[in-house]
């Protein structure tokens, strides 16, 4: 069998949770010698490719194959220059010769391709991420006066974009679901992300929930760090308190900083903030200019700790007591929970969505989502309270997810084998 | 058109007068000339001829200079006449035994003083033969050319350019008392007295009293009217005419010479008819009409083919859509493309040059995708809905049209393959034509579509309007035939032959941007014995009136809407009003 796994982007020229998936998957299936060939495809930049070609590899690794589509459509995602996607779809399929097609999200290249892929009798299985789908507001679901939405319709949608008219959400929902007519599979890393999308009209037996395969680096490191116990936390340090990912406006860090700010002097006394990641695109915006004031404001608290590499994700995690995720998004499955638990530490995390679903509340603590007050007083609670973390099941969890990305990677080729066993004309491609 | 023969000269023997231009040719009988009366001695300057508009008939003319030479007047009908390109040079020869060298002469226009230099009588014979008795009694009558007292008695304080007219406001010495039209210099384009818009101007009488110039009592010498725009660059007359229209008078010339202000121009206009809605159709074409209207001239357009070729083994329905304002919906186009089956074609037309590349590259740049042939034509102007179907009617190759509005989504094609079967099998069985309109929905489910009826509405002052029964309900609540009849359909969605389309001169023009056309199309070919239906089905969308907004603003589009609307009454009303006409839109629900 051979597969290709598609990708918005390459986790090395970006890092953001859905490449890291689509390219742990890619890892995964490189290493399996069941399948004949493994190829990721990343959409790049074309400055990240280096020459005018509209393919290269990626540090030249053969099976790393970077790629520059042309634009797409901002609220249909449908290219704007077909000929030239077909051309370049056609030309990896021709070279790659795919049995199947996983692909792990359309932005960058436009819905075209389920088609193209389709057309050429490929096997087409495609990863939601998030709610792009559904959502014209970054896929988030999240309105743009900032309130949760539970549902889309284009008269709402039309709420949130006043000069996009609700017929023209309608197109944009209409040519969505043809497009998804051309996918074999859905793959939902959580199972309140499938609701989201079955509610929204996708048939419920065409989406399985098979969460994302993790780093296999992470995994390597988690196996050599599983026999380790907890961290115990002693009465006389800084409680530490990590947050992991991207700073903008939809991960909460303002959140997070703002319940930071709200707290009494003795607790902030006995803890520290420290913020993994980067604010690579709101520096410049309302957000980014909120989070520098925070960040004034809870000097005494709140470290930034910069970006961080995939491998090392797992030791500064442990050298946390807590990792706390403020989405204020619904998210689907971050592959920082995923982490955590490898990590064996217990998290903070807002209470809905994906987070709430893979959250074990005996050890996790929930807050509710967007509520700066509601934080604060998870971490009061944290330092001043009687706080018990039972350490077997926080290591029973390590175990676990190691086990569960076996699974998790078995249902993928499960998945695969059992598509590729449709009977597919294969089209004869020109050239 | 004026000969001038030299005196002496025989034309006994001369049968008649041959004129050609290309390939253009006609002949005037000897029989058919006029002769006019001596010309001032036969050595005035030359005096070319003519196109009495107001007449039905018109006349290329000739000039010819020569001394002592006596002069007829030859009458074309407007017909052949319109043969001719007035801006190219004809080549004039006379039918006679022994004929001479033909000669190449430049047509030029009638003036004023022409009509006052004799040419009057004649050409009023010549208008009278051909039945304009109004016309003939103005020009036949005694002609003289006086100039304007300008500012003593005569001030043009705007004249301003918008739409298709010029708006002309000022006023003139005691015009509320008198017959005055207003003609341009070439008497091509004539303002009635009646489209003369008076109005009291106590300045201007005060004014008029210290001049000693009143005539009457009455403080009306105001006036505004339009005329049309091909009048800028011309000179402009106001013809007075004698209450006992023994006399007439052109005072002038007054060169015309106006800027486009929009804005200026509705306020003039607004000032003087007064709001358009109080307004009956004849007094909108005098006063509103020319401010809303665009061009309305010969229409051509550039072609591009995309995608596979016309299928030749079989009959294809072309599928119209005009695009104006907003590309987005190029995203319908592709969702068709996908949908439909090799029994079509698709007719795109844009008129709008801002975004003309997006749906150009729409194509272009997606050309190995496209399913369906897909013939794009760019206007070389923009010439409105109306304009837009018709020519890509003309330049479609299917014998089925679908109109269709760019806003309108397809996501099950199957009653548009029905309806297209349906036609061509009544054209087969020679059955009366028909016309199909569709249910169309809302993006919500809702009915936007099922059939056109015209209840009065007082929000347009008690016409005639074009409603959507059901409209904005869900459509599961219709419980009606999947087949219902209807006076009118939308044309947002509408299926006809080309042949019915062709024969009833597709959309008339009258009716600006998009509105009523289509529910007068349907009441024409019901006149020409068509049936009309809706088929209700569904699958198909109408996100109505999306790409409208671009068209102006909303002040503007109401008032276009208004004058359609009165422009459509004047024609149907008493045929939308007789009793037996009274259209049942559905069958009421049964409740047990």
């Amino acid at each position: 069998m051979r597969v290709m796994v598609l990708s918005h982007g390459h986790p090395d020229l970006g890092a953001g949770g859905a490449e890291r998936a689509a390219y742990s998957l890619f890892q995964a299936l490189k290493a399996d010698p069941k399948v004949e060939k493994a190829v990721f495809v990343a959409r790049a930049e074309h400055d990240a490719i280096g020459h005018s070609a509209f393919f290269g590899s990626f540090r030249s690794r053969l099976d790393e194959i970077l790629a520059a589509p042309p634009p797409v459509d901002g609220l249909t995602f449908q290219s704007q220059n077909y000929d030239l996607l077909k051309q370049l779809i056609h030309e990896l399929i021709r070279h790659a010769r795919p049995d199947v097609v996983h692909i792990h999200h359309f932005i960058y290249w436009g819905l075209d391709i389920f088609e193209l892929f389709k057309e050429a009798g490929v096997r087409v299985v495609f990863t939601f991420h998030e709610y792009a789908a559904i959502c014209a507001h970054f896929g988030q679901m999240i309105k743009t006066n900032g309130r949760l939405c539970y549902a889309a319709s284009p008269a709402e949608c039309s709420g949130c974009f006043p000069s996009i008219s609700a017929g023209k959400f309608f197109v944009r929902e209409s040519i969505l679901k043809l497009f998804f007519d051309n996918v074999d599979m859905f793959v939902s890393p959580s199972a309140f992300l499938k609701e989201r999308y079955v509610a929204w009209g996708v048939p419920a037996e065409r989406i399985e929930v098979i969460e994302n395969i993790m780093d296999q680096d992470v995994l390597g490191r988690s196996r050599t760090l599983a026999d380790r116990k907890p961290l115990r936390v002693e009465s006389n340090r800084r409680l530490t308190i990590s947050y992991f990912g991207q700073i903008n406006p939809y991960k909460g860090v303002d959140v997070l900083l703002e319940a930071c700010a709200s707290l009494p002097k003795r607790v902030r006394k006995r803890i520290e903030v420290r913020i993994h990641g980067e604010n690579k695109h709101f520096r410049d915006s309302e957000f980014g200019r909120k989070v520098d004031r925070l960040l004034e404001e809870t000097r005494d608290v709140v470290r930034m700790m910069g970006a961080y590499r995939n491998q090392e994700v797992l030791s500064l995690m442990r050298g946390s007591d807590w990792i706390v995720i403020p989405s204020i998004w619904w998210e689907n499955s971050p592959i920082v929970i995923q982490e955590a638990r490898m990590a064996g530490r217990p998290m903070i995390y807002a209470d809905i969505g994906g987070m709430s679903e893979k959250a074990d509340t005996r050890v996790d603590l929930p807050f509710s989502a967007g509520s700066p007050g509601a934080l604060a007083d998870v971490i009061g609670y944290l330092v001043e309270g009687d706080m018990y973390v039972d350490s077997e099941i926080l290591q029973a969890h390590v175990q676990a997810r190691l086990n569960l990305d076996s699974e998790n990677y078995s249902h993928h080729i499960t998945l695969y084998l059992r598509e590729t066993s449709k009977f597919t004309e294969r089209r004869q491609l020109a050239g | 058109m004026v000969l001038r023969v030299p005196a002496g000269a025989a034309v006994d023997g001369v049968s008649g007068i041959r004129l050609a231009q290309g390939r253009a040719a006609i002949a005037v009988p000897r029989g058919q000339w006029i002769e006019l009366g001596a010309a001032d001695g036969g050595m005035e300057r030359p005096k070319p001829v003519f196109r009495p508009k107001r007449g039905k008939r018109m006349a290329a003319p000739v000039e010819a200079e020569a001394p002592k030479a006596r002069r007829f007047l030859a009458g074309l009908p407007r017909p052949l006449a319109s043969r001719f390109d007035l801006g190219q040079t004809v080549e004039v020869s006379l039918d006679a035994p022994r004929a001479g060298k033909a000669v190449a002469l430049h047509m030029v226009s009638i003036s004023p003083d022409d009509l006052a230099d004799g040419l009057g009588a004649a050409l009023a014979q010549v208008l009278r033969a051909s039945g304009d008795e109004g016309g003939a009694g103005l020009i036949g009558a005694r002609v003289a050319v006086r100039p304007l007292d300008i500012p003593r008695l005569c001030w043009i304080e705007h004249l301003v350019l918008s739409g298709t007219g010029i708006v002309a406001n000022g006023w003139l010495a005691n015009i509320g008392g008198q017959t005055v039209h207003a003609a341009s210099a070439n008497l091509e384009t004539w303002v009635s007295n009646d489209a003369i818009q008076r109005t009291a101007r106590p300045d201007v009488h005060a004014h008029l009293r210290g001049e000693n110039a009143l005539t009457s009592a009455s403080d009306e010498h105001g006036f505004t009217f339009v005329i049309p725009a091909a009048v800028e660059g011309q000179d402009l007359y106001f013809v007075e005419v004698s209450p006992d229209r023994a006399q007439v008078t052109f005072h002038g010339p007054l060169a015309v010479s106006a800027k486009r202000d929009d804005a200026l121009a509705m306020s003039i206009i607004r000032g003087a008819f007064g709001d358009i809605r109080s307004l009956k159709a004849e007094e909108v074409d005098r006063s509103y009409r020319h401010l809303l209207s665009t061009e309305k001239g010969e229409m051509s357009a550039q072609v591009f083919d995309f995608g596979p070729k016309l299928p030749q083994d079989r009959p294809v329905s072309s599928v119209i859509i005009p695009f104006y304002g907003d590309a987005f919906f190029m995203n319908c186009v592709h969702y068709l493309q996908r949908v439909l089956d090799d029994g079509f074609e698709l007719v795109l037309v844009v008129d709008d040059p801002r975004i003309w590349a997006e749906v150009y590259n729409g194509l272009a740049l997606r050309s190995t995708g496209l399913r369906v042939p897909t013939r794009l034509l760019r206007n070389l102007a923009n010439y409105g809905y109306g304009g837009a179907n018709n020519i890509a009617a003309s330049l479609s190759r299917g014998d089925v049209l679908f109109l269709m509005n760019s806003d309108i989504l397809v996501k099950d094609p199957a009653g548009l393959v029905k309806a297209a079967e349906e036609i061509r099998d009544r054209k087969r069985a020679g059955g009366r034509e028909l016309v199909v309109g569709f249910s169309l929905l809302y993006e919500d489910n809702t009915i936007q579509h099922l059939g056109m009826t015209f209840p009065r509405s007082s929000a347009m002052g008690n016409l005639l309007v074009a409603d959507h029964p059901m409209k904005g309900l869900p459509f599961d609540l219709y419980e009606g035939d999947p087949i219902r009849p209807a006076q009118a359909v939308t044309a947002a969605l509408m299926a006809l032959s080309k042949n019915l389309f062709t024969e009833l001169g597709g959309f008339d023009l009258r009716y600006e941007r998009g509105d009523f056309e289509d529910a007068d199309l349907c009441l024409r070919a019901r006149q020409r014995g068509a049936e009309i239906q809706v088929h209700v089905h569904p699958g198909l969308y109408h996100l109505e009136r999306q790409s409208i907004p671009s068209m102006g603003d909303a002040d503007v589009r109401s008032m276009v809407t208004y004058m359609n609307c009165a422009e459509f009454n004047r024609r149907w009303e008493a045929e939308l009003t007789k009793p037996k006409r009274v259209f049942k839109v559905s069958t009421p629900r049964q409740t047990a």
